[in-house]
């Protein structure tokens, strides 16, 4: 070959070869490279000419590629080696080099393979072994090689993972001797197989574990005795304990569901999603009287009446859905009449999918008619507790509220809803051994019905409770009574007061019927309380005649007043003089309260009676007191009265009688009329010292006793002192006691007042008739009256009826008198409680009229 | 020479009068002594005499007051009323045998009585009662 034809060859070479051909200088430039270099490393020659191949290689092969580069130049005839170079597309590409180094051209020359296809065959062969290898290590299956007689010769890593044997125990001993006893028979007949047939699968086997228990597993053997490189039954054993286990179990459970299911007293039935019946135990056909396959593969609506088969369609989409659903269903099956289900909608779920339903259907027909029995009664008792006025609740065993009505909200101001199911001292625990809890308690314990009254204390209020045990629990009724227990222990109080004042209280209704009296009452009157309780003012005015009691004559009378009369709503006291039965004069002081209502009606009278006679006695008795010193007062007047006027008169007549006598032109006739005067004068003096005496000596007699007078007698006494007077002006007296024979007074004030009127009738006498004077008595309602008439001058009564009972008051200038009688008529008379009228007419005489109070 | 032209004396006991007159008409204390028992007479003619004759109008009244049917006060209330400048004149002396001092300051309670005399009357209460006109007539 020509130098020139070589180089020509050397191109095509370098143009065509699948290598990439290429020199580098001694500092590592590339000086050509051939077109392969395109197709290995994604560059073009151009790109690489003229660069240091270092560039290009793999930086983990810089180094390496560097010192056998320095290597090759330093003249070691060939090198190959492996490196990797970075394509353009920065993908990896490993390359085997061939290089020489040429002292002539200072060049290395090198031939380049792409190795990539190369690296990967060897990869998946290298997988491929460690694959195999952890497949018989680490796999579940076990790998054994038997001989012929079966003794071990070798066995996979996974014998000692499942069996717990090591390599040393297992190897060269024979099979059988792992099989469980009752296997044996198996195990031979498998091996009979494998010479026989070449190829054994035993399904289920028991193999005895180092730690000696027992574990299933399934074998398939292939007789590989033929086999120059293996001679031997190949055995490949798995470990099925647990799927055995599971079988069995799930065996088991088919059984009982099979069970359950057919002998199910209730009738079941299965479908699937579209409501076709694909199973149905005996119960159904029991019921139903027809044979399985009648009922199989039948939608079951076809079977259930157009009223239940809404009721079961929309049941089954909800089981279909995932949840159980229970409903009631009445059905009307030929001649079983109608008959209640609990129907049960199960869904059967496998891997998360809903396949189809299970459906229960329970016959409570019984049940259900005592059910709705037991309900319509719970609603009934329901309307009875809530239309009960009383409170009333229900609490269980554990003192926890089973039933609560409207009027224990109204009354406790709760809320029944959130206290059913709670304990009654949780809900009130300030009651805890309170009243209440020893109550319920001794009830529930004892059994027996507990009736009591107590205060509620959060609520304030009383209540009068009926606690009844039962089997359950507890049922309470209870009511307000606040107003009642306040009304009763005011009562109780006022019960005391009434009772232990030593006031008498009656207590009369409107009509004035007597309600209550207090002992008080009985103590001051003697009167029973059943002599007037209960008794109207009529009635007592019925009873009043044999009973003689001053004291109904005034309690009639008051009650008649308040309650007919006037209706009397004001408080009024009065003080009233009482003979009480026994016979006692008493004063009671009586005062009547009205008790009115809101209207201001009267509903009852309280009569309260005190006793004040001691009181009234004194009060007496110092009136009586008071009376006589104003009547020693009276009569000092009275002589204070006498002695300036009545006495002195007389006496300054004298005086004047005697200057006059000595007086020097004093005639005879003068003299002998002094004289005359004198005498009168001394008469004047000596009567009117008399009358003085008179009057002193009554006073003297005066006393506050008051007897029982007689008139007539009364009279002749004082005719007596007037004796010389009567006979002289010969004057007719005239008596008639036969209307009032007697009076109750005092006897120096009649005597005075009689004395007073005669000799008053006597002076004033008529000189031209003869005088007649009339004394007589009467009654007149609560007076006697003493009448003393006469047929004198009289006088004119319009225009003296002032001055007549005046203190020395005379009406006529020619009659002799002091003006002391009359005066001292009217003085007594009033003093005595009485009074003193007179009607006169002149020229026929005058009429004294004296009241004397009867009492 | 009379002190007094017309002398009343008012009293309804004879015994008094009797004293009266005569100590009066002795001690020419007036020559004209009219004597009346009860006061109605003398109001009458009192009455009258303003209205007929006032000539007659009384110098000096002499009044007991304790008397039957009006008596010396009711005289006195009567008496006031009558026209001032017809009893100007009169002197009205009480003249009572009552000792009581209230009778005594009722009587001094009326400016037309000129004192209270207690009986009975003597010949020096004539003596004083001339004595107090004499005087006042030189105070005039």
């Amino acid at each position: 070959m020509e130098f020139d034809d070589g180089t020509l060859v050397l191109d095509k070479v370098m143009k065509y070869s699948l290598d990439m051909i290429c020199t580098i200088d001694e500092k590592g430039k590339f000086l050509q490279v051939s077109d392969a270099c395109k197709h290995i490393t994604g560059y073009s020659n151009e790109e690489l000419t003229g660069r240091y191949f270092l560039d290009f290689v793999h930086p983990k092969d810089s180094f390496n590629t560097f010192k056998t580069f320095q290597e090759i130049i330093k003249g070691l005839k060939t090198t190959t080696f492996e490196n990797c170079y970075v394509h353009k597309s920065g993908k990896t590409v490993p390359i085997s080099w061939s290089a020489v180094w040429s002292a002539e051209e200072n060049v290395v020359f090198c031939v380049a393979r792409n190795e990539t296809e190369r690296h990967l065959a060897n990869e998946k062969i290298r997988e491929k072994e460690e694959l195999h290898q952890a497949l018989i290590k680490n796999g579940s299956d076990i790998m054994s090689l038997l001989d012929e007689n079966g003794n071990i010769l070798y066995s996979s890593g996974s014998m000692f993972r499942i069996f717990g044997y090591t390599p040393e125990e297992f190897i060269g001993i024979n099979a059988y001797k792992m099989v469980h006893p009752d296997d044996l028979a198996k195990w031979q007949k498998a091996l009979t197989m494998l010479l026989e047939e070449g190829q054994v699968t035993i399904p289920e086997i028991r193999c005895k574990c180092a730690n000696g228990e027992w574990k299933w597993i399934e074998v398939t053997g292939s007789n590989q005795l033929q086999n120059p490189a293996v001679r031997a039954f190949v055995l490949n054993s798995r470990d099925v304990t647990t799927q055995v286990a599971n079988r069995q179990r799930l065996q088991e459970n088919e059984q009982r569901f099979k069970s359950l299911f057919n002998n199910n007293p209730d009738m079941v039935l299965y479908e699937n999603k579209q409501g076709v019946v694909l199973d149905v135990n005996s119960a159904v056909l029991t019921f139903t009287g027809l044979q399985k396959h009648e009922i199989i593969n039948h939608f079951l609506l076809d079977f259930l009446s157009p009223e239940a088969a809404p009721s079961c369609t929309r049941s089954l989409k909800e089981a279909l859905n995932g949840t159980s659903v229970k409903f009631e269903i009445v059905l009307n099956w030929q001649n079983k009449g109608q008959k209640t289900f609990e129907v049960t909608k199960i869904p059967v779920e496998v891997n998360g999918e809903i396949i189809g339903v299970y459906t229960i259907a329970k016959d409570i027909t019984e049940a259900s008619l005592s059910h709705n029995i037991i309900k319509q009664q719970a609603k009934k008792l329901n309307t009875v507790f809530e239309s009960i006025t009383d409170a009333f609740f229900t609490l269980d065993k554990n003192w926890n509220f089973t039933y609560i009505n409207c009027e224990f909200d109204r009354l406790l101001h709760t809320n029944r809803n959130e206290l059913i199911g709670v304990s009654i001292w949780e809900v009130f625990p300030e009651e805890v051994n309170q009243t209440f809890f020893r109550n319920y308690h001794y009830a529930l314990a004892s059994g027996k019905v507990v009736h009591f009254e107590a205060c509620f204390k959060r609520s304030n209020l009383w209540l009068d409770v009926k606690a009844i045990p039962s089997e359950e629990g507890l049922s309470v009724f209870f009511s307000n009574i606040t107003a009642k227990v306040k009304s009763k222990q005011e009562l109780e109080m006022l019960s005391v007061v009434a009772s232990k004042t030593h006031t008498g209280v009656i207590i009369a209704d409107a009509s004035g019927r007597v309600e209550w009296v207090n002992s008080s009452f009985s103590r001051i009157t003697e009167l029973s309380p059943q002599e007037i309780v209960d008794k109207s003012a009529i009635e007592l005015l019925t009873d009043k005649r044999s009973n003689n009691s001053t004291f109904l004559d005034i309690f009639i009378n008051t009650l008649i007043d308040i309650v007919q009369k006037d209706r009397r709503t004001n408080y009024s006291v009065r003080e009233v003089p009482y003979i009480s039965k026994s016979g006692r004069d008493l004063w009671l002081n009586q005062e009547i309260t009205p008790v009115l209502d809101d209207a201001g009606n009267v509903q009852r009278y309280i009569i309260l009676l005190t006793d004040i006679t001691a009181q009234q006695r004194a009060k007496q008795e110092r009136n009586n007191f008071i009376e006589e010193l104003q009547l020693h007062n009276q009569s000092l007047q009275l002589f204070t009265h006498i002695v300036s006027h009545n006495l002195r008169a007389p006496v300054a007549n004298i005086l004047g009688l005697s200057n006059l006598f000595g007086h020097p032109s004093a005639d005879q006739k003068t003299k002998e009329r002094i004289i005359n005067g004198l005498q009168s004068s001394a008469e004047t003096l000596d009567t009117i010292i008399k009358d003085l005496n008179h009057i002193l000596s009554i006073r003297g007699n005066l006393s506050k006793i008051k007897i029982h007078l007689d008139f007539e007698k009364a009279l002749t006494e004082v005719l007596q002192t007037l004796e010389d007077q009567v006979e002289k002006e010969n004057i007719t007296i005239e008596s008639d006691f036969t209307q009032a024979e007697s009076v109750y007074t005092v006897k120096g004030y009649l005597n005075s007042i009689l004395f007073n009127l005669v000799s008053n009738a006597i002076k004033y006498r008529s000189r031209d008739k003869e005088a007649v004077i009339k004394v007589s008595a009467n009654q007149e309602g609560k007076y006697t009256v003493l009448v003393v008439a006469d047929n004198g001058i009289g006088f004119e009564y319009e225009k003296q009826k002032n001055h007549v009972f005046g203190l020395y008051k005379r009406f006529h200038a020619h009659i002799n008198g002091k003006g002391l009688g009359l005066f001292l008529v009217k003085t007594q008379i009033e003093a005595l409680g009485g009074k003193v009228e007179v009607s006169s007419k002149v020229g026929e005489g005058s009429t004294f009229k004296v009241y004397f109070k009867e009492s | 020479m009379f002190s007094y032209k017309k002398v009343w004396l008012i009293d309804d006991d004879v015994i008094t009068n009797f004293i009266n007159e005569r100590l009066i008409t002795l001690s020419q204390f007036t020559e004209d002594v009219a004597i009346f028992n009860t006061v109605e007479e003398a109001l009458s003619l009192l009455e009258e005499t303003i209205k007929t004759n006032e000539s007659e109008f009384p110098d000096i009244i002499f009044l007991d007051i304790s008397m039957p049917g009006l008596d010396g006060w009711d005289f006195l209330n009567a008496y006031r009323m009558l026209p001032k400048e017809k009893r100007s004149k009169c002197e009205l002396y009480m003249l009572s045998s009552s000792l009581d001092k209230g009778d005594i300051h009722m009587a001094n309670d009326y400016e037309e009585v000129v004192d209270f005399i207690s009986k009975p009357l003597s010949q020096e209460d004539l003596e004083v009662i001339k004595f107090r006109k004499t005087n006042s007539l030189e105070a005039l």
